[in-house]
């Protein structure tokens, strides 16, 4: 997919690049001060395999039963056991959810998997100054995820329904569940909860350092998840309060003296103490710190280009400088003695909160192009929901993953905020939509969820004979849910541009099976598919 | 002192190159179709081809598979080509045929080199995908170009050997005389500088 295509990109890069690469001798660095403990300045022999792999044993795909047409009874295999683990895993859809008690109250479950989607379109795009036209389908499915509740008391009763989605901020709105009651919108309130993944090293191993992010990759995490009933509790919680009060020097308005410089670059030098303050920056790219003397110092650079300049913010947690700053220009973002160039800039202290800062800077990224960081469609889900639930997801990843969080993950270590706000972006968490639901007594109402679904995919196609790439969707029933469940069932339709292939719904369509009854003490349902030849 | 990365942007000419003497005499020996090429070719370069081929693939059998497959393609291409830069030209033969290889066999594994890189080259994909606005790989491959000619020369080595060689941050940080730590931060670095130059480019992938 998407990383595929830089890979790919990066075989057709010149030969002269390759060849400088391969043949590149590094210089050889001593080992840096570390801030806490004792100061070594020995290098150090890292004993390290140039090559390493991990092998997990994948669990391969089950044949589906079936029923002979019309309606089926779902197979008799153990889906859990039997699901096939994708390299991007989208989630399940996962059933609806009351808070609190919903005794009395029953649910029948009817869920739809329509993969007209799958259909070739006709796009057009701009090339060259040329309209040019090409084809176009989407790996998506249409799933609505109706109930049937039935208050089945003496009195009415009025309850909230959570209907979770597993997303991020910036996937498409179109992704997010929209409710119904009785074919009618009913206003929903959205939550989010953390990030729901975790973090491995370089190489994916889980119990070192955390470097790069590790979503969740089954269906089997999703379950650890959400089983015990704590994610939900801290989804409907309100954002980390985040009152340490904190030092803000905003650096802006930049004036560069002419100069034949190819990357201007404003350096602000000052002396903290790294046992009382930790370091923040929001804009910069990049610094240094020499801690045996308590000198701090943050770049910012490309100001020669007009259309990229923005305010470097260095935010001071803990105690403020102990001297003073500096700000001294240089020629590129080496930032050398001999390099110095005239650069001016105007320097704005104020103290604030952590928590007030981050709001205002988040407020700031999705009023603006966030300094061309993020450019960010109109349909982007952060775009369209309440600057406070984006600030939320910033403020738990920083509560928890920041150098002064509970779990500090060594990829934020640097203190660049943009980093941690980037990743809560794009990171997958659980969204709630809930909604106040009043079932008179005895009688029924439907609520429905209606959303576009992304497929679980591999990063190139299944080993099929002709490589077309093998997409996934699963179902969790009863994950989560506090609903009494009196049955679901299951169907597809809009199968005219794909070729379903194993499932353990027990859906068969060239049976005539497109519709199954599911047994709810089955947790997990899945199948696979793929576009259609032709 | 511990040094972050920075990043900065200029527009800068291919390097001219010229061939090792050593490669001359090679690529002579495929011009002459002298099988003593594959010889010569295997003992200067078996190495670093089998270096790229068990980065991607991580199991020695299908690695030298790749190996094989490699000194068969350079024979059947040299002549008419003359490879520039031999090493490149090889790498290049051996990374295509690790990469198809493990795209026909990537089910049976998980986690393994290549779907590490991958799984980090994911974090150099601009932001939004806007499929009225798509980017050809060619363009990708130009911008990135130009994004690299504007790194030093260090950062630019480091990524090109983590991205395209394949090569592990452990054996990095050997070469380098640092922490595996520092490496990993700066390609971190490196790749967050290359998405934010794509997406102020106007790339969009798809």
């Amino acid at each position: 997919m998407k990383s595929e295509r830089v890979y790919e990109a990066l075989s057709g890069l010149p030969e002269d690049l390759i060849e400088d690469a391969g043949t590149h001798v590094f210089r050889r660095r001593t080992i840096p001060w570390t801030r806490f403990g004792a100061v070594a300045a020995a290098a150090v022999l890292i004993l390290g395999l140039g090559t390493w792999g991990l092998t997990r044993s994948g669990k391969g795909p089950v044949s589906s039963g079936g029923g002979t047409g019309g309606m089926g009874d779902s197979g008799g295999n153990d889906g859990a056991s039997g699901a096939y683990t994708y390299m991007s895993y989208a989630g399940p859809v996962f059933p609806l959810t009351a808070l609190g008690s919903s005794e009395g109250i029953t649910a029948e479950r009817h869920t739809e998997f329509d993969f007209s989607p799958y259909e070739t379109s006709q796009g057009a795009r701009e090339q060259d100054g040329e309209e040019t036209a090409y084809d176009h389908y989407e790996t998506e499915t249409i799933v609505t995820d109706r109930y049937l509740m039935t208050n089945e008391g003496e009195a009415d009763r009025t309850l909230t329904l959570l209907y979770p989605a597993a997303l991020s901020l910036s996937k498409d709105a179109k992704l997010l569940p929209a409710l119904s009651l009785d074919g009618a919108p009913v206003s929903t309130t959205l939550y989010a909860g953390p990030y729901a993944g975790g973090f491995v090293d370089m190489e994916g191993k889980r119990d070192g350092e955390r470097w790069n992010l590790a979503g969740l990759r089954d269906w089997e995490a999703y379950k650890a998840l959400l089983e015990s009933g704590g994610y939900q509790t801290k989804a409907l919680e309100d954002a980390p309060a985040l009152e340490e009060p904190v030092t803000v020097y905003k650096v802006d308005n930049y004036v560069v003296a002419p100069t034949d410089a190819v990357n201007p670059t404003l350096l602000m030098s000052f002396s903290i103490d790294y046992a009382r303050t930790t370091v923040l920056t929001y804009g910069s790219n990049g610094g240094s710190d020499d801690m045996e003397n308590g000198i701090c110092g943050r770049d910012v650079g490309g100001l020669h280009r007009e259309w990229a300049i923005h305010p470097m913010y260095v935010i001071l947690l803990g105690d403020d400088t102990t001297g003073g700053y500096e700000l001294q220009g240089y020629r590129n973002g080496g930032c050398e003695p001999g390099d110095e160039i005239e650069i001016t800039a105007t320097v704005e202290r104020y103290e604030s909160t952590l928590g007030a800062f981050l709001r205002r800077i988040v407020t700031e990224q999705l009023e603006t192009d966030n300094f061309g960081m993020l450019p960010l469609e109109e349909t982007t889900l952060g775009t369209l929901i309440s600057p406070e639930l984006v600030y939320k997801c910033v403020a738990e990843m920083f509560a928890s993953y920041s150098s002064t969080g509970e779990t500090p993950a060594e990829r934020y270590r640097n203190g660049m905020l943009e980093d941690l706000m980037g990743d809560s972006f794009v990171t997958t968490r659980i969204f709630y939509a809930a909604a106040e639901v009043t079932i008179p007594a005895g009688e029924t109402v439907e609520l429905a969820a209606r959303m576009v679904k992304e497929a679980s995919f591999d990063y190139f196609g299944m080993g099929t004979e002709k490589g077309y790439a093998t997409n996934g969707y699963d179902l969790a029933t009863v994950l989560g849910s506090t609903l009494q469940f009196t049955a679901q069932y299951a169907s597809v339709r809009g199968l005219e541009a794909v070729e379903l292939l194993e499932n353990s719904f027990g859906f068969d369509p060239a049976a005539g099976v497109t519709e199954v009854r599911l047994d709810p003490a089955q947790e997990h349902y899945w199948l696979k598919l793929r576009r259609a030849e032709g | 002192m511990l040094y972050f990365f920075a990043a900065y942007l200029v527009k800068g000419p291919s390097k001219e190159m010229k061939l090792d003497l050593e490669d001359e005499k090679i690529i002579d020996l495929y011009f002459r179709r002298d099988e003593a090429a594959i010889r010569e070719t295997e003992a200067a370069y078996g190495s670093l081809c089998m270096r790229i081929a068990l980065n991607i693939l991580s199991i020695r059998q299908d690695a030298e598979e790749c190996v094989n497959d490699t000194w068969h393609s350079a024979w059947k291409r040299i002549p008419p080509t003359r490879p520039v830069s031999l090493r490149a030209f090889l790498g290049r033969i051996t990374r295509d045929h690790a990469v198809s290889r493990w795209r026909a066999e990537h089910a049976k594994k998980r986690f393994d080199g290549m779907e590490i890189l991958l799984s980090e080259l994911d974090e150099c994909v601009p932001a939004a995908a806007d499929p009225e606005k798509i980017t050809e790989t060619a363009e990708l491959t130009e911008q990135i170009t130009i994004w690299l000619r504007n790194l030093n020369s260090e950062d630019r080595a480091l990524f090109l050997r983590r991205y395209w060689y394949g090569d592990g941050v452990k054996e990095l940080a050997r070469e380098r005389g640092e922490r595996a730590n520092n490496v990993s931060q700066r390609l971190l670095r490196l790749r967050k500088q290359l998405r934010k130059t794509l997406e102020s480019e106007g790339v969009w992938i798809q």
